[in-house]
């Protein structure tokens, strides 16, 4: 049987009784208290879900002059030449096909255009999501966030940690995805909780995502 | 106003007050009956409210354990507990204000003439503490508040929610700008809020105001200073329950200030008597309050709004007993409160002496933004001029509209040392004048001297009259004397609030918990959380626990999580020449599949870090970096790869991959069980690594030995920390396998003289003074450091890295002193009992005389002296056999 993948929050999603399912492998939350619930939070107000178990490639390279091409994940621009593609495990084999494919250098006096790393295991990945998470990321990070398009994305420190915050909304909510280094997941989830507690977030499962999804 | 039928109580000094909601804790109390709301700080002189905004240091009070809460501002809560501050045993009847009496002994700058030796000081300091003072700090830990942060952004912020600044945020506003508008009041509206008859607050406005999309109010929040950028610090009162403060930091592209003006006091003998009031402190507890704030009532006015509040307090059934001039006024009567009024043609009997003071631009934050303060002789006030780009005036900031109260600089000052100036430090006319002929006749200097706008009020009420008081007796204009400088924050801001939210980053392994419950020790290493030993049950002190985890590693195997390892993948076709170039090893050589151990040096050959760098393929490197230079290693690769147009591509990987070191005699039988790889030294020998499966995880190991035992360190996705942590755990049962920590690790180094970079060496410390020459290979093409260390190879080191082992049973402790003959030789940077040894053995660095093989040193052990010798070999295994077996 293969190994099963825990993110870095799975002790403190026990802790918070949560009810687990596998996800590709990785053992996530499915409910913390009722997904219903759960979504009906998010919509309303905010909530905070672990999504560490989502696709994330480090790319890197001289082919990255313009964005890459992918279908099924998105390409986050993070600097010169630089990019992280995020996709669901499901989507990966294709992507990196797909990111394969162009990395492969026509001339060969020339080093490969794309260069791939895969860190998926690198970042936890939070999804915060709701009308209110705006508000509650004003509280964790000097990153000017109401000048974040949908599919935009910045670097700063939030709670003081180096973290990436990439847009992409919900079904027409607000969302954003927090990317820590993984050993900082615990803090800086505790951090998000605690600045969001005056619009009682909460975190969600699984089948809260799913009840949205059938929602919309 | 104060809605009289809704009330609650809260307690002051125990007892308790009843409030009514709108009330500020000042205005509950006022309405209760208490006029003396604090003792001033050097004389203990009775204070009442003066400014009912938040501008005087006259109502400070300790609420709910925060001391130097202005009362007049802070809501009314109900159970909020109230205390007075610097009295005894109370504020109507403080003993220590027998201070006063001595006032006489008190000149200006009397810690300068006084404390001229330093015993002078520490004998002196515990009474003063007891005597003068704002209030006491907090306990540590004390009470559950909660500060917080924010952050916001905003095309415009108008600060000051007064009838400019909603004028002003209405027009940006409906343009289409994105406006954040700070008002430090519970309501906009400003003056006009207070001012009956001047005019209404602009109820549609506020309205159409908060109807914008654009438009953000933040209200009850105060901003204390302009920082650089167009940084503005907000700092907003209880924003929401559980939080007693939030500091904002607002960022705007441009910033209206529409602070207004505030009114000051006039300067004569007993000004500072409870129940003189300014003006528009008079106008606020009538209208915002309904307060009728005294009997018999004299004004002193020049100008309308002596008639002003002359009507207000008709209305509000108090009689006006007349209306004096301002230069007709010559002292206040009374101890505890005002009882009548002195003037020059007749004294006037009143318990309410209404000052209708100049008017003065609250203009800090222009002046903090670099705008200049130019003395109008017409508006009697220094105005806002050459304001910065970006930053711009509305409102009676600018000086519209204000009237001279008073002429400036006075023709006559009451000299006096009951005539205040500065109510927070209780400077009066007397010491400011004693202070010029002193010599420091310069506002600045005379600030400084005399601690003038240096209190709590940060100059609001003093600033003007001690100008006029320091043009007057220089014979200088107002114009000529200028102002004092504006420095945030001003006003003050809490420690608290900038500290903020009680939350500190904290670095967990994957394998945390697994950890806890094997029994760990923790220990902090910068942010990271590691494992100091594991207490189990056949072990009960640190040192027995270690040395258990010690013999499992030398004798059978142990275990130790190192995840905690700076990790970064370098990819990229010119990878080779990058390492080549910063490392002084060599690297473009190594072949794939196998490990190189190398320092980074700096320009002047000084060792930065250290760590492992592993080939997997022609244009990919794994380095290691030591736990806490990850940052700085990952930046200096990038630094030195600026401009090269090479074609390499770092990554950090720390926080994806587990890493643990599997050590011990043992440890390949157990790896064996675990894995298909051959593990053989022949298949895989020392200084080799391999990607393969271990218990079903993809791993990357790489065969290093730290501690000095065959070993294998295994890298693996963090998501299985715990799942191969306990496999390996499980596996090792048999053999009798201890997870080890820090300490048992340390001191297995130890015994192999593996030296820690930035433990035992620091920031003078080269290769070759160090012990490691052979780190540096100089025969490489130009490298980072290759000059200084070519020469550094010629020259006579001038001390050396060594080891020692104890003559006797003496642990000395990581920098204890070493002795040669009598005279300092160097220092102890490591040292534990190595059960190897039965004696002490450790690194330190010695002058070059005493490191040879053998000396004899002396070390400082608790108190006295014990003997050691310098050892040049490790202590263990010195051919590193145990390693490749």
């Amino acid at each position: 049987m293969a190994a099963i993948r825990h993110t870095a929050l799975f002790r403190m999603h026990e802790r918070a009784g949560a009810s687990f399912a596998d996800h590709h492998g990785w053992q996530v939350p499915a409910y913390f208290t009722w997904a219903q619930k759960e979504a009906e939070q998010l919509s309303k107000s905010a909530a905070l879900g672990d999504v560490s178990w989502m696709t994330k490639l480090d790319l890197k390279g001289f082919g990255l002059k313009t964005p890459p091409a992918i279908r099924e994940g998105r390409a986050w621009h993070l600097g010169r030449e630089h990019y992280l593609v995020t996709c669901d495990p499901t989507a990966s084999e294709g992507v990196l096909a797909q990111l394969k494919s162009f990395s492969a250098s026509p001339d060969l006096s020339l080093p490969p255009p794309i260069f791939i790393t895969d860190v998926t295991s690198v970042y936890a990945q939070f999804l915060l999501a709701g009308p209110r998470s705006r508000d509650i990321l004003r509280k964790l990070t000097s990153l000017n966030v109401s000048a974040i398009p949908n599919l935009g994305c910045g670097q700063a420190s939030l709670a003081h940690v180096n973290s990436k915050v990439l847009r992409d909304d919900l079904h027409g909510l607000l969302a954003f995805h927090i990317l820590v280094s993984r050993e900082y997941g615990e803090s800086v989830w505790e951090g998000i909780l605690h600045a969001g507690h005056e619009f009682h977030l909460a975190p969600f499962g699984l089948k809260a995502l799913e009840f949205l999804g059938g929602a919309a | 106003m104060a809605d009289s039928t809704d009330t609650f109580t809260f307690q002051f000094n125990g007892q308790v007050v009843e409030a009514r909601a709108g009330d500020t804790v000042a205005s509950a109390l006022y309405r209760a009956g208490r006029r003396i709301f604090t003792r001033s700080f050097k004389y203990h002189r009775p204070r009442g409210l003066l400014c009912m905004a938040g501008k005087c240091p006259n109502c400070m009070m300790n609420v709910d354990g925060t001391p130097n809460v202005r009362a007049c501002i802070t809501p009314a809560r109900a159970g909020m507990r109230v205390k007075h501050q610097n009295a005894y045993p109370s504020l109507d009847r403080d003993l220590l204000s027998a201070v006063q009496r001595f006032d006489w002994l008190m000149p200006v700058g009397w810690y300068y003439k006084t404390m001229t030796h330093e015993w002078s000081w520490h004998a002196a300091e515990p009474y003063i503490r007891k005597v003068a003072g704002l209030g006491v700090a907090p306990e540590p830990g004390a009470g559950s508040k909660d500060y917080e942060h924010a952050w916001v952004h905003a095309e415009v912020a108008v600060i000051g929610g007064g009838p400019a600044g909603l004028q002003a945020a209405l027009e940006l506003g409906q343009g289409g700008a994105q406006v954040t508008l700070v008002d430090d009041q519970p309501e906009l509206g400003g003056h006009l809020r207070y001012r009956k008859q001047a005019g209404r607050v602009p109820a549609e406005l506020i309205a159409q105001l908060r109807s914008l999309p654009g438009v953000e109010i933040i209200s009850r929040a105060y901003c204390f200073g302009l920082y650089e950028g167009n940084l503005l610090g907000v700092l907003q009162a209880s924003p929401h329950a559980g939080v007693i403060e939030r500091l904002i930091h607002l960022r705007a592209k441009r910033v209206v200030v529409a602070t207004g003006a505030y009114e000051v006091p006039f300067t004569f003998e007993n000004n500072d008597l409870p129940g003189v009031m300014l003006s528009t402190a008079v106008q606020r507890l009538i209208h915002l309050h309904g307060i009728k704030p005294g009997h018999r009532a004299v004004i002193v006015a020049n100008g309308t709004q002596g008639d002003e509040v002359a009507a207000d307090l008709r209305e509000a059934g108090v009689e006006v007993v007349t209306r004096l001039a301002p230069d007709q006024v010559v002292a206040g009567v009374g101890s505890s409160h005002i009882t009548a009024v002195r003037a020059k043609d007749g004294e006037f009997a009143c318990d309410l002496l209404v000052l209708c003071g100049q008017r003065v631009p609250d203009a800090g934050l222009l002046n903090q933004a670099g705008g200049k303060l130019a003395w109008n002789e017409e508006r009697g006030a220094f105005l806002p001029v050459d304001l910065p780009a970006g930053v711009s005036a509305a409102g009676e900031v600018t000086g519209a509209w204000l009237v001279r109260a008073a002429t400036l600089p006075p023709e006559n000052v009451p000299f006096d040392k009951r005539s205040f100036v500065c109510l927070c430090s209780d400077v009066s006319t007397a010491d400011l004048r004693d202070g010029i002929r002193e010599g420091f006749d310069h506002i600045e200097t005379l600030k400084r001297y005399t601690t003038l706008t240096m209190g709590p009020c940060q100059g609001r009420m003093c600033q003007l009259a001690g100008i006029g008081v320091c043009a007057h007796e220089t014979g200088r204009s107002m114009g000529e004397t200028g102002v004092t400088t504006s420095r945030p924050p001003n006003p003050s801001v809490s420690l608290g609030a900038l500290a903020g939210p009680r939350h500190h980053p904290t670095r967990r392994t994957p394998m945390h918990y697994a950890h806890d419950e094997s029994g760990a020790v923790w220990m902090d290493m910068g942010e990271w959380k590691r494992p100091r030993y594991y207490r189990t049950a056949s072990c009960s002190s640190e040192r027995a626990c270690v040395e258990e985890e010690y013999r499992a590693v030398r004798e059978r195997l142990g275990l130790i999580d190192v995840s905690t390892l700076g990790k970064l993948d370098v990819k990229g076709r010119d990878a080779g020449k990058l390492l080549d170039k910063v490392y002084t090893n060599r690297f473009s050589d190594l072949k794939p599949g196998r490990v190189r151990y190398s320092v980074l040096c700096d320009e002047a050959g000084i060792m930065l870090d250290d760590g492992t760098i592993s080939r997997l393929a022609e244009d990919h490197y794994f380095i290691t970096t030591t736990t806490g230079n990850l940052d700085f290693v990952q930046q200096w690769l990038e630094w030195w790869l600026v401009g090269t147009g090479w074609d390499v591509h770092i990554t950090n990987v720390t926080g994806g991959r587990a890493a643990v070191n599997l050590a011990g005699p043992q440890s390949r039988y157990v790896l064996n069980t675990l894995t298909e790889c051959d593990l053989t030294t022949k298949a895989f020998p020392y200084m080799a690594c391999r990607e393969a499966e271990v218990a079903g995880v993809p791993s990357f190991l790489m065969r290093i030995g730290f501690v000095g035992e065959t070993g294998w360190e295994i890298h693996f996705p963090a998501e299985f920390g715990e799942h191969l942590w306990n496999k390996l755990l499980e596996a090792g049962k048999a053999f009798d396998l201890r997870p080890f920590g820090i300490e048992a690790q340390r001191l297995l180094r130890l015994e192999k003289r593996h030296v820690i970079v930035g433990v035992d060496t620091d920031a003078l410390s080269n290769p070759y003074e160090s012990g490691m020459a052979w780190v540096a290979k100089l025969d490489k093409a130009d490298f980072i450091g290759r000059n200084a260390l070519s020469r550094l190879a010629q020259a006579a080191p001038q001390q050396n890295l060594v080891g020692f082992v104890m003559n006797e049973d003496a642990l000395p402790q990581d920098g204890a002193a070493i002795l040669v003959d009598g005279a300092l030789a160097g220092r102890v940077t490591s040292a534990r009992y190595s059960p190897k040894n039965g004696k002490a053995v450790g690194l330190a660095w010695v002058v070059a005389k005493a490191a040879d093989e053998g000396t004899e040193i002396h070390i400082r052990v608790d108190g006295g002296t014990a003997r050691a010798r310098i050892v040049s070999e490790a202590f263990y295994d010195p051919a590193g056999e145990r390693l490749r077996m």
